[in-house]
């Protein structure tokens, strides 16, 4: 496995892969992610898997650095049958109205009947790369092409927490209240993030879409 | 035992050392901006170092306290007074029952910290104290505090540290210690050079995520940003308008911009410090 580790500030390190998005990488990521979670070696407190870097954040009071990256250079990392199962989480989204701000646009844009846009957006499960950028926000990958959809000109200042949205090459869930650019095509009632559960879903795990009505969105809500 | 807010100052929260270990959910560590004061404070009143605080931007608050408790202020001098008299910074100091303690704008610094002997008794959220606002974890509520608010003190009957420490000089232009960060080497020479002549001013959209800064634009590479990583505190980030973002206790757990190099701990301590306008250059170490 090709992966090199370099200093990140005085307290972390940063092993770094492939310098690509792929299937392969993240794997790999993952692997390794896995192992070093198992391991609770002392003095590493955090970790980030990215697409293709883990960050590994630690107290130096507690561990010596030059240790750890000699520890991380040298620790075995194998994908096993683990990383190789998937892992699929369904999300319930209601594509309907008023849940689906900019649905009519999108499916001029694209040139779609909405119905066409729900088949080809729960047509497969995503691959959850990597949780990033907010709590429980999740970087998907594999959206079809005929939904790559530009990002809006000025970004709506509130979207709700649960909304389901298209960005250029990508898709995903907002967790949170935010201002943001996505086309929004629905909603989901359930909570992606909530202290109990700071994230549904994990770093490898697959996300399938599944189309609810208003009705059942409210039932679920309430639930 | 508690302290009621009188006046909630600007941007108040409580904070602790951070909330470590959720990062691969996506959560923010948060926790103290300027590390040493806070843990100072700390330790004048027998506390664990990261023991959660109040911590208070640029302008301070106005408090009772319900039954009599200790105290220590470090950090962004707020001129503190204790019934209207002059309170000594720096050092454990007992305020009676019903005392009301008053603060103005920072004098020197930006963030000041409160430290309560015992701590808050405020909900532990995924590990931490810390408020982080946006996802309403932890402090009070999970949010900024307000007028009314009743902040619990836990009972400790140790007693304080008698001495009082040096009074640090918070300045308006400071040098900032770095060491190399993921992406140096994809600067050229020029950049590199341009980054650590530049004298760089604290922009006006500085906070608790980041502190962004202003001067030469620094020349980016070809190939300007990377596929989405993690960023930690003290990571200085160039935009694709070149201009440096230093992220702080509240900073996104990932994002795509160059990491050009990352601030040792005591320099992101110095630099929170700094307000609105003030002068900042780099050194790499």
């Amino acid at each position: 496995m090709s992966f090199k580790v370099v200093p990140y500030g005085e307290s972390a390190f940063l092993i770094q892969f492939a310098d690509e998005i792929s299937v392969e990488t993240h794997l790999k990521v993952k692997a390794c992610y896995q192992q070093l979670k198992k391991m609770h070696i002392h003095g590493v407190h955090s970790l980030i898997p990215a697409y293709n870097s883990i960050t590994v954040m630690f107290h130096s009071e507690k561990i010596e650095s030059s240790t750890l990256k000699v520890f991380l250079e040298n620790t075995p990392y194998k994908i096993t049958e683990e990383e190789l199962t998937k892992n699929i989480i369904e999300i319930p989204v209601c594509y309907e109205a008023p849940y689906s701000l900019d649905m009519e646009y999108i499916s001029g844009k694209l040139n779609l009947s909405p119905q066409e846009v729900i088949d080809l957006h729960t047509a497969q499960p995503y691959l959850v790369y990597m949780i990033g950028f907010a709590p429980g926000f999740m970087y998907l990958g594999g959206l079809d092409k005929r939904l790559h959809t530009p990002r809006k000109q000025t970004p709506r200042v509130q979207i709700p927490a649960g909304a389901v949205g298209l960005a250029d090459q990508q898709t995903g869930v907002y967790p949170l209240v935010t201002p943001g650019g996505w086309q929004i095509i629905g909603q989901t009632p359930i909570s992606l993030f909530s202290k109990e559960k700071p994230s549904l879903v994990a770093m490898g795990d697959y996300v399938q879409f599944v189309p609810i009505s208003v009705a059942e969105f409210e039932k679920m809500k309430k639930a | 035992m508690s302290i009621e807010i009188l006046s909630p100052g600007l941007n108040t929260t409580i904070q602790d050392g951070g909330r470590l270990g959720f990062q691969d959910k996506g959560i923010p560590v948060s926790g103290f901006m300027d590390v040493t004061s806070a843990q100072l404070a700390n330790t004048l009143v027998t506390n664990e170092l990261n023991t959660a605080v109040i911590e208070m931007t640029l302008l301070g608050i106005k408090f009772k306290a319900t039954q009599a408790i200790t105290i220590a202020i470090t950090g962004a001098d707020m001129q503190p007074k204790l019934n209207g008299k002059s309170i000594t910074m720096y050092k454990a100091v007992e305020i009676p029952k019903d005392g009301i303690v008053t603060f103005k704008g920072a004098s020197s610094g930006v963030y000041g910290y409160i430290a309560v002997l015992g701590g808050f008794k405020t909900p532990r959220v995924l590990g931490s104290k810390s408020t982080y606002v946006p996802a309403k974890l932890g402090g009070y509520k999970g949010r900024i505090l307000q007028k009314g608010d009743l902040l619990p003190v836990l009972h400790n009957t140790l007693k304080a540290i008698k001495s009082k420490v040096k009074t640090p000089n918070f300045l308006l232009s400071v040098e900032l210690f770095c060491v190399k960060g993921p992406e140096w080497d994809w600067f050229s020479t020029e950049s590199k050079t341009a980054f650590l002549d530049t004298i760089f001013t604290i922009g006006k959209d500085s906070n608790r995520i980041g502190i962004r800064l202003e001067g030469n634009k620094i020349v980016l590479p070809k190939k300007d940003e990377i596929i989405s990583s993690g960023i930690i505190k003290g990571t200085v980030q160039i935009t694709k308008a070149g201009d440096p973002i230093v992220m702080m206790a509240d900073a996104p757990t990932t994002g795509g911009y160059l990491r050009m190099v990352n601030l040792t701990q005591k320099s992101c301590d110095l630099l929170a410090q700094v307000p609105i306008g003030g002068k900042v250059q780099f050194i790499l170490k």
